[in-house]
């Protein structure tokens, strides 16, 4: 997989609070990332930096193997933004923002701004203020596809939407991007709409990333291990990746990544009276990452 | 980018410019309603100009960001492909483009309304107390304060606050500069206060807006606090840059230290005597010498000689940013100077005010001059105070908005004061029309007679002091007259009030008294130079003349002690002065020691021809013995 972005030990402090520090990203190209996070971990943040919109108190960021200076038009040029709230110049009209938004783009293509309105059935005449939420989110996504951007960072878009609107925005536009080459950085908090989309996770957690894999394998080795012994649970289980554990009288539960079967074996050799091994959804996951 | 950000701007302000239009359509209601009560159109037309129109620019200005920081917009504007000084820039100009269409609305507000006509140029304000052109406060104020709150604007999204801030800031340092600057009074730089004040009020703004430009560049707008500390930091650094350069240029250069006038105060056989902004000076014509006689800046040069005393109007500024006007008196070598009458005490009726002309009258017993612009409002404009600083009086002249003022002479005996007063133009002050009045003030009785009015500019001049006591002598003046529509010359006679006009065809531009004060030479605005022989009653002299210097005509005419006419003369780019013998032909023609681009005004004292070299603001004299020039300042 070729990388379109990387960062190398990215450091960001708001005064004495450091939000994260030698943080190392990929993207690969044409993938769809999740970046997921608890709420004050610096996704924003992350995400600004990475958009050039703030700068990094240290740290370099490459594109396309060159690297991006803080502010960088040509960059901007090629890359994408829909924040969580959407924002427009509650004045405009539709037509008015996309004309507004045409001037900043060299590779503006505005017969696929028609399409995209038609196609999400947006009047260029309507006043941008009388829009519903998932509106606005699909006239934002129309902006940033008219402009042809490699790269598509979304903060947190679909919070706040209904679950129908949800479902059409991930099932078929993310993914029908990232079909057609665009590399995506989606940011969120509903977790498990990453599931059906994402091909790599990235977990900011106290500052750093904690996870940053690609999502099959991830799933593929996380694992939830249940178990039950005749006294008291052991206090270890004697193995490495337990992200969390829980216990309560003599049944003890644990997560462990990435799983093995040579894992499996030690904990056997606790003669539990029950080992039973599952997978776990996506949202697990998250939780049992950021857990401990 | 422009096109777009200008409609987008004018979309998001379009309610902010219905404010301004509504405002200046309910002025200009106003204007009708009270068109005949010129105090009202006073207050309403200084409310509009010194509160309306910088408001609305605070608000304009501190609009500026408003949109972009509410709800973290800031981050999907930066996020687009743009240089950010090219969104400050593209958004400065947006809105400048508002504020210039509300100012030309404005303007043709003022320069239309029916009940503003009299005033195409100025007025005055109440508040201000003072003739200031609408260019000044109706154009450079609310940029100014634009300026400000627009670089302010990436502070915080809350308009009314940061319009607020602004106010206070550019208060705060305008106050800041102009205490500033006015330490630099007692310096004797009377003019660099004012000029540094002005130029500071641009350069603060102007500083303000860089560092609005260097924060939205540079700062973390995530982080409300770096950005206000950026702002500050880069603020601070700019002002203090802009006062460096300011004070690079004011001490190092002297360009600002420079006299940038000379007064003629006093042609006698023995000295002349003149003043610029340090202080007092006396040519000595036997020796040649020039001598500073006081060290007390002179307020625009007014004084006044009889004998050998010299009274004189100066400033104390005390260490303090506000001066008090002085009014003292001294011996023509510059020696005894006291203090006659201050300003600083509040008790007095003439506490704060600024005192205008200054007369000593001819014994030297008495000094008149003229109080304006005191907080207190006295009916009283002249004053006469005996000259060992006794009997202080005022006289009501009783002519409402009178402003300029020039104190002719005394009369004879010395019971009365001639004075010219000139009327203020404001909205609906339609007697302005009537031009400046002479008027004679008996000051036993006080009261108050108009000897003459419709006077025009030079307006007038007694006859030379030497000779205001014997001779027949008079005041010539030049009257508008209405039936032939022309200015004519006019000369009134003190003592009889009776007045001869000189009747010529063409209308008279200058005049001047010879020595002896029986001669008046005049010139017109068909380039004719005249001699006018008081005794005689009649013109006995008049020639058409070419080639000569005529700008500023009241200037470039002048007699020798030896009753020679003197005129300036531009050949080929070299200037001279010019003497005409009786029958006013050239007689002899003596090149300036300097080039100048402007009109040189011209003097005669005793054996010498003086010529001001504007420019440079130096003053030369040539020796008409000898045709040796000296450098006398």
């Amino acid at each position: 997989m070729s990388e379109l972005l990387k960062t190398t030990n990215l450091i960001k402090s708001f005064g004495r609070h450091l939000v994260f520090s030698n943080l190392n990203l990929k993207l690969g190209e044409g993938k769809v990332h999740g970046l997921l996070g608890l709420n004050g971990e610096g996704k924003t943040t992350l995400i600004r930096i990475l958009l050039g919109v703030i700068p990094p108190d240290a740290g370099q960021i490459q594109y396309k193997d060159n690297a991006v200076s803080y502010r960088s038009d040509a960059y901007k040029q090629e890359v994408g933004y829909i924040p969580e709230d959407p924002f427009f110049y509650g004045g405009m009209r539709v037509g008015e923002l996309l004309d507004f938004n045409a001037a900043f783009y060299r590779r503006w293509d505005a017969m696929r701004a028609a399409d995209l309105l038609k196609r999400f059935s947006l009047d260029r005449r309507a006043r941008i203020r009388t829009l519903s939420r998932g509106m606005k989110l699909r006239l934002e996504m129309a902006v940033a596809l008219a402009a042809g951007p490699a790269l598509l960072v979304l903060d947190d878009p679909t919070s706040g939407l209904d679950v129908p609107t949800r479902y059409d925005f991930l099932q078929d536009i993310i993914r029908e991007l990232a079909d057609s080459g665009t590399t995506i950085l989606f940011s969120t908090h509903l977790v498990h709409e990453l599931e059906r989309i994402v091909d790599h996770l990235f977990i900011l957690h106290r500052g750093r990333l904690i996870l940053d894999e690609g999502y099959e394998t991830v799933k593929k080795f996380t694992r939830r291990v249940r178990l039950v012994f005749e006294g008291e649970p052991p206090r270890t289980l004697g193995v490495d990746g337990v992200l969390c554990e829980t216990r309560e009288g003599q049944r003890m539960e644990a997560v462990v990544y990435p799983w093995s079967a040579d894992k499996q074996k030690k904990m056997e050799e606790f003669s539990p009276t029950l080992l039973h091994v599952e997978p776990l959804t996506l949202e697990q996951v998250f939780r049992s990452f950021v857990a401990g | 980018m422009f096109k777009q950000m200008i409609v987008k701007e004018w979309k998001e302000k379009i309610g902010l410019f219905l404010f301004a239009l509504a405002g200046l359509l309910l002025f200009a209601l106003a204007f009708s309603g009270y068109s005949k009560d010129k105090n009202t159109l006073d207050i309403l037309a200084t409310t509009l100009v010194l509160i309306f129109l910088p408001v609305f620019s605070l608000l304009l200005g501190a609009s500026g960001f408003s949109s972009e920081l509410q709800d973290g917009a800031w981050a999907y504007l930066f996020s687009r492909p743009v240089k950010r000084w090219r969104i400050w820039l593209a958004k400065y100009f947006s809105l400048f483009t508002i504020l210039s269409v509300v100012i030309l609305l404005f303007t043709l507000l003022v320069r239309l309304h029916p009940a503003l006509k009299p005033t195409p140029d100025t007025f005055s304000f109440p508040l201000l107390d003072e003739d200031i052109s609408y260019g000044i406060l109706a154009f450079v104020l609310p940029l100014l304060l634009f300026t400000t709150a627009f670089s302010l604007s990436i502070l915080s999204e809350k308009t009314h606050a940061v319009a607020f801030l602004a106010a206070f800031v550019w208060i705060v340092l305008q106050v800041a500069v102009t205490r500033g600057s006015f330490s630099l009074l007692n310096r004797g730089m009377f003019y660099s206060p004012f000029s540094l004040v002005s130029i500071l009020s641009i350069l603060i703004p102007l500083s303000l807006a860089l560092a609005s430009l260097v924060t939205l560049n540079r700062a973390d707008f995530s982080q409300p606090r770096s950005r206000a500390w950026m702002f500050t930091k880069s603020a601070a650094a700019f002002i203090l840059a802009s006062v460096a350069l300011v004070a690079v240029f004011t001490f190092g250069t002297g360009m600002f230290q420079r006299d940038r006038y000379i007064y003629n105060l006093e042609a006698r056989n023995d000295a002349f005597y003149f003043a610029t902004e340090k202080g007092f000076f006396r040519f000595d014509l036997a020796g040649g010498q020039t001598k500073k006689l006081a060290r007390h800046p002179s307020m625009w040069g007014y004084m006044s000689m009889a004998g050998d005393k010299l009274a004189f109007t100066s400033y104390d500024y005390g260490g303090g940013w506000r001066g008090f006007a002085q009014l003292r008196i001294m011996s023509s070598d510059g020696k005894e100077d006291r203090l006659l009458v201050g300003t600083e005490n509040q008790g007095s009726p003439l506490y704060g005010g600024t005192i205008y002309p200054v007369r000593i009258s001819p014994s030297g017993d008495r000094v008149a001059f003229i109080v304006k612009h005191g907080p207190k409002a006295t009916a009283e404009d002249l004053w006469v105070v005996r000259s060992d600083g006794s009997g202080l009086k005022g006289y009501d002249l009783g002519i409402p908005d009178a402003e300029y003022y020039m104190i002719v002479g005394f009369g004879r005996p010395e019971t009365s004061v001639f004075v010219l007063c000139v009327q203020r133009i404001r909205p609906g002050n339609r007697d302005a029309r009537m031009g400046a009045r002479l008027l004679r003030v008996d000051l036993e009785s006080g009261g108050v007679e108009t000897l003459a009015d419709q006077i025009r500019k030079p307006y007038v001049a007694s006859m030379p002091r030497e000779t205001w006591t014997s001779g027949p002598g008079g005041i010539a003046y030049i009257q508008h007259d209405e039936a032939a529509s022309k200015e004519i010359l006019a000369v009134l006679n003190p003592e009889t009030l009776e007045i001869q006009t000189v009747d010529l065809e063409d209308s008279v531009t200058a005049f001047r008294w010879n020595k002896s004060g029986d001669e008046l030479a005049f010139l017109t605005a068909g380039s004719r130079l005249g001699v006018y022989s008081l005794a005689e009653g009649r013109i006995v002299q008049v020639k058409e003349i070419k080639g000569y210097d005529l700008r500023w005509p009241s200037e470039a005419l002048e007699w020798t002690s030896d009753g020679r006419i003197m005129l300036r003369k531009i050949e080929e780019k070299v200037s001279s002065i010019c003497f005409l013998d009786a029958n006013l032909s050239e007689q002899k023609a003596i090149r300036l020691p300097f080039r100048s681009h402007y009109a040189s005004r011209i003097w005669s004292a005793g054996k010498y021809a003086i010529v001001e070299d504007t420019e440079n603001h130096q003053l030369w004299g040539v020796d008409l013995g000898t045709d040796q020039w000296l450098r006398i300042y």
